[in-house]
């Protein structure tokens, strides 16, 4: 390898690899802060549909086998109204608001599908009811309600009825005649909570459509959207700015090298290369030099963030940057492959 | 093959006056034909356009009666890789490869077998006496050496027709002989060399002269 084919090797490796650095370092950084932004709105809630049912709509547990029928529906919870209990080791008087529940699944409860006819209590449940552990019995005016089995996972959508004690029905079929209080849907995206909240109503048919009220967390999802929305274009619209001045820089630096190797291109289309052959020559020597160096900027700016102690982004992000300042030096590699292509093969190799 | 030349070719650079005006030439099989005249007659670019490396504005290059100038980029260049031989003035090696490479880079762009080459190549090496090992790169070497290596490139995958650009400029009588001797070895095995020329020791061995 000549002086001037180490210098532009070198010099393709430098830019591709420092492009794709301060893409992950700029725009990576946008993405992985959005995941995090839209992980804590998830948390709170923002793919929850809440129907509130009054003992007019007629509405029993077997909804839950109705709406488990409705797509883009992660997850449903039925429960019934709230009774009061209390300790019944210490009959103190201090009440918390006990409800039956019929779910999809317990598991997110962090409730155990088998252990039917036991509460689950909630840490500010457990602190209200004096109870330090898990453990006690549970009473209604001096009449057993339940045995204490567990910590409840009081989900997003319920946090408004802390302090809750939730039991599983021992037989859930017996149970279905029970009337239901509320509703909560978890939705498997933000997107579609409008459009599931507006068919909720159709799917659980109450005897008194009057008596049931639907709310869905609109708000925080548009929000959601729109800071998904905002983030993503920002982080984009820099990505393809990087890129776009990675393919000239690319291709200046070519040119220059092409300008070196002219004769070396003459010498090769007097022998019988076709024009292809030297634009493929060209492009091909520069991508293979560019996907390493892309990988190796890469590396070196996730090594710089995880220093530092700042959220990564996805591996599909850093792959496709990688890909991008790929396919970037490549096509800043086309023109000045062009121009070696078409150069007059007596004008490079005639000495004059 | 047997024949090759072109008819009423004119040629010019851009929009400059044409430096070639109805040129025809036509050489048989056998034949060895040294173009010869002042600097700036147009020898070498004669040589290019019977090498299909470049486009007349009139007439054409002919084949054994068939015109070629016309054809695609590709076309005419896997023509110069399987049929021609090109022998340039100042050898143009690539210094980055070995003297084996630099014999077999034709093979890259036709049909001839890599290993065939390489055999024919160490053959032609030694036919030629290179004195350069094969398995080094040519490095500083004479003008003499490096046109022998030159001429093993352009004839190892024996192409029917074998063109040279002043083959001997700048070499001593001994290289020039050598490469000489190369090339009229390639005419009399039946094949057609053109030689653009200053040398008249190259023109001398020609079989023909054609002045520009």
């Amino acid at each position: 390898m000549t002086l001037a084919q180490r210098v532009a090797t070198a010099l393709t490796f430098l830019l591709v690899s420092g492009m794709a650095a301060t893409v992950i370092l700029t725009s990576g950084r946008t993405a992985a802060a959005e995941r995090e932004v839209l992980s804590s709105f998830d948390d709170l809630g923002t793919r929850a549909v809440v129907v509130r049912a009054e003992p007019e709509a007629g509405i029993d547990f077997g909804v839950v086998e109705r709406l488990s029928h409705m797509e883009a529906v992660e997850w449903i919870g039925a429960f019934g109204p709230a009774r009061d209990v209390q300790n019944a080791a210490t009959d103190s008087g201090v009440s918390v608001a006990v409800r039956t529940v019929h779910a999809t699944t317990l598991a997110p409860l962090g409730m155990e599908d088998s252990l039917a006819d036991t509460c689950y209590a909630s840490p500010q449940a457990l602190e209200s009811l004096g109870l330090p552990e898990v453990a006690g019995h549970l009473s209604a005016q001096g009449d057993p309600v339940c045995d204490l089995g567990g910590t409840l996972v009081t989900p997003a959508a319920l946090s408004d009825f802390e302090p809750l004690v939730l039991v599983a029905p021992s037989e859930q079929r017996s149970h279905r005649g029970e009337q239901v209080a509320l509703v909560v849907l978890v939705v498997t995206e933000p997107a579609q909570v409008g459009a599931v909240a507006s068919l909720v109503p159709q799917v659980i048919g109450p005897d008194d459509p009057s008596g049931i009220s639907v709310a869905a967390s609109l708000d925080i999802a548009r929000l959601r959207g729109l800071v998904q929305g905002q983030l993503g274009g920002f982080g984009r619209g820099l990505t393809l700015t990087l890129m776009g001045v990675l393919t000239l820089l690319v291709g200046a630096a070519l040119f220059g090298f092409v300008m070196i190797r002219r004769k070396d291109f003459g010498r090769r289309r007097a022998l019988g290369a076709s024009r292809a052959h030297v634009v493929i020559l060209v492009t091909l020597n520069t991508l293979m030099i560019a996907l390493p160096a892309g990988v190796a900027g890469a590396c070196a700016s996730l090594l710089v963030l995880l220093f530092r102690g700042e959220p990564l982004p996805g591996p599909d992000f850093v792959a496709a940057v990688v890909i991008l300042a790929t396919a970037s030096a490549g096509l800043g590699a086309l023109p000045p492959s062009i121009v070696a292509a078409r150069r007059d093969p007596l004008t490079e190799l005639r000495v004059p | 093959m047997t024949t090759f030349g072109c008819e009423g070719v004119e040629f010019g650079y851009g929009r400059l006056p044409s430096i070639l005006r109805d040129v025809s030439l036509t050489v048989h099989t056998g034949e060895m034909v040294a173009l010869t005249g002042e600097s700036g007659r147009g020898k070498s670019t004669l040589l290019y356009l019977l090498g299909l490396m470049l486009t007349p504005r009139r007439g054409d290059v002919h084949l054994d009666g068939r015109p070629v100038s016309a054809l695609s980029d590709r076309a005419r260049s896997a023509l110069r890789a399987s049929s021609m031989g090109f022998v340039f003035q100042d050898a143009a090696l690539d210094h980055t490869r070995t003297v084996l490479d630099n014999i077999v880079e034709v093979s890259i762009y036709g049909d001839l077998d890599p290993a065939l080459a390489r055999e024919r190549a160490a053959a032609l090496a030694e036919e030629f006496g290179v004195l350069v090992p094969t398995d080094r790169r040519p490095g500083q070497i004479s003008g003499g050496q490096a046109q022998r290596i030159a001429l093993c490139r352009a004839l190892v995958h024996d192409p029917p027709i074998l063109l040279a650009d002043e083959p001997t400029g700048n070499l001593d009588d001994r290289s020039a002989s050598g490469v000489i001797a190369g090339l009229r070895r390639h005419a009399d095995a039946g094949r057609i060399v053109v030689a653009a020329t200053h040398d008249p020791r190259l023109a001398q061995a020609c079989s023909r002269t054609v002045s520009l």
